[in-house]
């Protein structure tokens, strides 16, 4: 049981890490509103600055004559998912989704749940390339059509079949139809709705977007070519007017792993009190079972047994009993926890029982097995042997 | 449920193992001391997002929006508000949080206009100074009032200057307000807050009304009659009692918390297996002990309420050091989760305390009973039997 | 059981003991003056000299060559010397330069003269790597970690030889290359004349790309007015006040001038780049470069090259800092 927790917590804990810290391409940079390093979603910077990268800045990544420089308007809207589930026809998942969205005052209020929308163009599929799309296509510009994270079902609380490609969910109260599915596996992108910037700007009423992300090509000493993230600096710093602020996207990602220490901190702490309580209930048990036996003790001593071998051998009682226990919560942990999906604060994330983790467990498990056994065992080989052969 | 004068025998059981009665009551006390820390978060919960029958506060916001953001009304929008029948008073706030999203280090400014908040019935009368002065706080425009939870995590004092969001604020006075709300945020200048969040909105642009109305009971007329007002408008709006507001932005805090509650039911049974570990142990110690007790004249249902306050009495001491840690950490932590701009405080209270000492001994009590029961049953000869 | 008792006594005083043996040797690591940990063992390990940040406060050869003790650890900028004797073959050991004390013009690098007769003998300093017994290695560094003729390094080492006059050598404790040099003789000694103040300019509203210029100005604008690894930075005009002139103010970084609105910051503020020949930023830092810092009084000379959307941009190719 405590293994199993500190498995829980551990997964939770690398989990959240691993995907915020993995989220981010390792030539991508943020460009985004000053001030607004923490978080993306604040940020305001005008729309016409991705065409001012492209032109100023040598060494952003190009494939046939298309730059690696995505424009994207990060926004958390409610979205329902709507009660029709069948759709013989494209439209008709979305005329049932607005026959059951449409409201009047006396229909109660509809809530939604809280998800990651991402206004894009097509360039986003070059810059994010841990993104990949797995069904469906991708949503046009116009249509009210979006394409949905392989984790979005988890944030919204809705099964899988109810995101399938052809469902309609409710966003700004309108239907909106989705026609593609993505992966980005290990990254907090797969939680996302994504939908074209141009309308996601109109449903927000926004002329600005949120941030633009480039990728840039390696930098060569040699050739000159390429870029390095302070190049993008040096032209932010020339252009003032445009308060931006660049950031790699791993930092970004990192910060924003940060922000959740204190929650991780938390879920240690709880897992630590656990088993800190767990050892103490195993403490008192140890010591009862192992002073039923002091006579035997005695009997072992004076037949010539070392203390430090008894005392190994109680360590080894000990640890075996812990060790198989943690083996059973390692397993437990390994086959039915490793992966599940985590709903937290408007993204999802899996938990990550990997080596790590499980060594800890186990760890945890010894540990638990010698800290256990070695208080009681020291208390009962201190009397003497006559008074041990005594005891009752 | 024993006499006066059995009590000493039963601390007296305790004090000989003192090593197995230390370790169970460390037990206890962490098993508690998990379950008080929920049940601070989930009073917490309770007090930031139950309507009480006495509120009359509304928030209206941006229509499917909840991060402060992606909220913007035109300013304008309060003269309409105050018209409507039974609004007492609207207050246009502008909010601006360094991150929407759930965590326990959240700052969130608040920009109000300056009449609201120092007005004969403005804000500030309900609120406690702890340092510095309103006064302090209307002479700069960059000046702020943050709440004491806020100050005290942040180690800000009168004076200093602090930055978040990319704004820039001097502290003029610390707070303490009887809002769970207010306790966490740092109040601004409207017109800075506008003018310093830069491109959100700028002058003219805010993220919710605070409307008062003058009869709770007509709360829920009161926002559908603001709603259908800008219904048409290029910026509808939705309006809801503050608290409920809270819940519904805050729904990520509340699901975590109600989570929670399954933490703090393992606990209780956590605290159920320690304490009855240790009485069985400590019973089985005693069979021949209980049976020279019978033989003296004791009856087995004495014997088994002396155990079952040995529980009692084990469940209650660790129950109150594990209270009591908890709510000094939660007291002196200040500690609160918050999201979309809101908080929810994890504060202490006296009622938690003293439930938690009732349930710890009530767990004990409960932990006491079979093996007492099967103590009393027990037959003399075959206890003197027993090795 | 005293035997077993004494045993496990013994066995675990003598832990302790090693555990603060081995944690005092840790601790005495740790406080050991820099010098001693720096002794490189072999080539391999003078990468490990090399620091990507440009260090602060570096001395010109001219001055280091009046000022050095024996023994003091200092910081120097140069230049490895344009001639064929720079490096010293088979060992870790360069000649630096002080190009400002250079009779005429420097050589082109296919011609170079074999030895740096042109740089007086007060503008030469040598640096070398030492192993642990302090010889130095046994390896040239000629083409090594950025090094070549005319490459300019900043060294922080110990003083070896120096008799305040024209002899300076250094034991290298670290050094840092940038990975492009400013331009030979950027910092100027001689404050230049008709010096504009940035606010003065910028509210003339005259400045247009093309435009010679001479301005005055303290770096600053924002929490971070230079750029870590390229020679571009902010400076601002007397016309706004930094955090720390207004009265009671307590701005941890009142080089932001967060009091002011961006507007006026923006307005008040000129982009001061350091480009070569092909117009692209030059790849190294410029913070620390003479002592300059946040809020440093600086004075460029160059040309505005841009004075689009509120923004104006400056190629420099002098400053003076005033110290």
């Amino acid at each position: 049981m405590v293994v199993l927790l500190i498995l829980v917590a551990g997964g939770f804990v690398n989990g959240m890490s691993r995907a915020l810290r993995t989220t981010g391409g390792e030539h991508n940079v943020i460009l985004m509103g000053a001030g607004s390093e923490e978080s993306v979603e604040r940020s305001e910077i005008e729309a016409g600055v991705p065409g001012v990268l492209a032109a100023s800045v040598a060494g952003v990544r190009t494939r046939a004559g298309v730059a690696y420089v995505s424009p994207e308007v990060h926004v958390m809207l409610p979205v329902r998912v709507g009660a029709a589930a069948s759709t013989t026809t494209q439209s008709s998942g979305v005329q049932a989704a607005a026959a059951q969205g449409s409201s009047t005052s006396s229909m109660p209020r509809p809530k939604g749940r809280q998800v990651m929308m991402r206004g894009v163009t097509t360039a986003a599929a070059l810059v994010h390339e841990s993104v990949s799309l797995t069904e469906g296509r991708w949503p046009e510009s116009g249509a009210e059509e979006v394409m949905v994270g392989r984790m979005a079902a988890t944030v919204l609380g809705v099964a899988e079949i109810d995101l399938q490609v052809g469902k309609a969910v409710m966003i700004d109260g309108r239907p909106w139809e989705v026609v593609g599915r993505f992966s980005a596996p290990g990254t907090v992108v797969e939680a996302e709705v994504w939908l074209p910037l141009a309308d996601l700007m109109t449903a927000t009423k926004r002329e600005t977007i949120s941030c633009v992300v480039l990728t840039l090509d390696p930098y060569n000493e040699e050739t000159g070519e390429g870029a390095e993230f302070g190049d993008i600096a040096a032209f932010a710093k020339t252009r003032p007017d445009l308060e931006l602020v660049p950031m790699t996207e791993r930092e970004y990602y990192g910060k924003l792993a940060d922000f959740f220490g204190p929650i991780k901190i938390v879920a240690w702490v709880t897992a630590g009190l656990i088993a800190v309580g767990g050892l103490f209930g195993g403490l008192n048990t140890m010591y009862a079972a192992f002073a039923s036996r002091i006579r035997e003790l005695g009997t072992l001593q004076s037949i010539g047994y070392r203390r430090l071998a008894i005392v190994w051998s109680m360590i080894q009682e000990s640890t075996l009993a812990t060790a198989a226990g943690g083996l059973i919560a390692c397993a437990v942990g390994v086959f039915m926890l490793d992966g599940l999906a985590v709903r937290f604060s408007m993204g999802a994330f899996g938990l990550m029982i990997d080596e790590t983790v499980i060594g800890l467990g186990l760890l945890t498990g010894l540990a638990l097995g010698v800290v256990g056994a070695l208080p009681p065992a020291i208390r009962c080989l201190r009397p003497t042997i006559p008074v041990a052969l005594k005891a009752v | 449920m024993i006499a006066p004068k059995f009590v000493p025998v039963v601390v007296k059981q305790l004090w000989r193992h003192r090593v197995r009665s230390v370790l169970t009551l460390s037990g206890v006390a962490i098993a508690m001391f998990l379950f008080i820390a929920v049940q601070t978060l989930q009073e917490g919960v309770r007090r930031s997002t139950q309507t009480a029958a006495g509120d009359t506060r509304l928030v209206v916001y941006r229509e499917n929006r909840f991060c402060p953001a992606a909220s913007r009304l035109p300013q304008f929008y309060v003269d309409r508000i105050e018209k409507i029948p039974g609004v007492v008073s609207a207050v246009p706030v502008k909010i601006v949080v360094n991150n929407c999203r759930a965590s326990l280090d959240v700052v969130t400014f608040r920009g109000v206009p300056r009449e609201e908040l120092v007005g004969p019935r403005g804000w500030a009368t309900k609120w406690q100074l702890i340092a510095g002065s309103v006064a302090e706080w209307e002479k700069r425009s960059d000046s702020a009032l943050v709440g004491e939870t806020l100050a005290a995590r942040r180690g800000f004092q009168v004076g200093q200057s602090f930055d978040a969001s990319g704004i820039t604020v001097t502290v003029a006075g610390i707070i303490r307000s009887p809002e769970a709300q207010d306790q966490n945020v740092a109040y601004v200048h409207l017109d800075f807050l506008q003018q310093a969040a830069g491109k959100g909105g700028g002058l003219g642009s805010v993220t919710q009304f605070t409307v008062r109305v003058d009869d709770p009971a007509k709360m829920e007329q009161v926002a559908e009659a603001i709603d259908a007002e800008f219904r048409t408008e290029a910026d509808p709006t939705m309006t809801s009692p503050e608290k409920a507001f809270v819940a519904q932005a805050g729904a990520d805090i509340v699901e975590i918390v109600k989570f929670t509650q399954w933490l703090g039911w393992g606990c209780l049974a956590a605290v159920l297996a320690l304490v009855a570990n240790a009485i069985v142990l400590s019973v089985q110690d005693r069979i021949k002990e209980h049976a020279v007790l019978q033989t003296l004249g004791f009856r087995s249902g004495l014997i088994a309420r002396l155990i079952v306050s040995e529980g009692m009495l084990i469940g209650a001491l660790g129950g109150a050091i594990g209270t009591g840690i908890a709510l000094s950490v939660v007291h002196f932590g200040n500690f609160s989760l918050s999201q979309e701009g809101l908080s929810i405080g994890v504060s202490a209270s006296w009622s938690v305390l003293v439930w938690g000492l009732i349930i710890s001994a009530g767990v004990g009590i409960v932990a006491g009973l079979v093996p007492g029961w099967r103590a009393g049953r027990r037959e003399i000869a075959s206890c003197f039997r027993a090795v | 059981m005293k035997t077993a008792k004494t045993v496990v006594t013994g066995t675990v005083r003598a832990m302790a003991i090693a555990t603060m043996l081995l944690g005092g040797a840790a601790g005495l690591g740790v406080f050991t003056p820099t010098a001693a940990m720096a002794q490189v063992k072999s080539v391999a390990d003078v990468k490990t000299l090399l620091k990507p940040d440009l260090p602060a406060n570096a001395l010109e050869i001219t001055a280091a060559m009046k000022s050095a003790k024996v023994g003091e650890t200092i910081t120097v900028r140069g230049n490895v010397a344009m001639s064929k004797d720079a490096f010293v073959e088979n060992r870790s050991m360069f000649t630096l330069v002080d190009e400002s004390t250079r009779k005429g013009c420097c050589p082109p690098s296919d011609t170079l003269p074999d030895t740096a007769c042109d740089i007086p003998a007060e503008g030469r300093a040598t640096v070398q790597i030492v192993d642990a017994v302090g010889r130095p290695l046994r390896a040239g560094l000629n083409g090594q970690h950025g090094l070549k003729q005319g490459a300019e390094v900043f060294v922080t080492g110990k003083v070896e030889t120096a008799n305040g006059n024209d002899a300076l050598v250094l034991t290298a404790v670290s050094m840092h290359v940038p990975k492009a040099p400013l331009p030979s003789g950027f910092f100027v000694e001689k404050l230049p004349e008709t010096a504009k103040d940035v606010s003065g300019a910028r509210m003339a509203g005259t400045l247009k790309v093309g435009d010679e210029v001479v301005l005055r100005g303290r770096v600053g604008g924002s929490k971070e007015p230079f750029v870590a690894g390229r020679a571009v930075f902010t400076l601002m005009g007397r016309g706004l006040k930094a955090c720390n002139e207004n009265p009671d103010d307590q701005c941890s970084k009142p080089w932001d001038y967060c009091c002011e609105t961006k507007e006026d910051i923006l307005a008040n503020s000129v982009t001061v780049q350091v480009v070569d020949a092909k117009g692209q930023i030059l790849r190294t830092d410029m913070k620390g470069r003479r002592g300059m810092k946040e809020l440093s009084e600086i004075v460029v000379v160059g040309t505005v090259v841009s004075a689009g959307g509120g923004g104006v941009v400056v190629n420099a190719t002098t400053a003076y800092t005033a110290q």
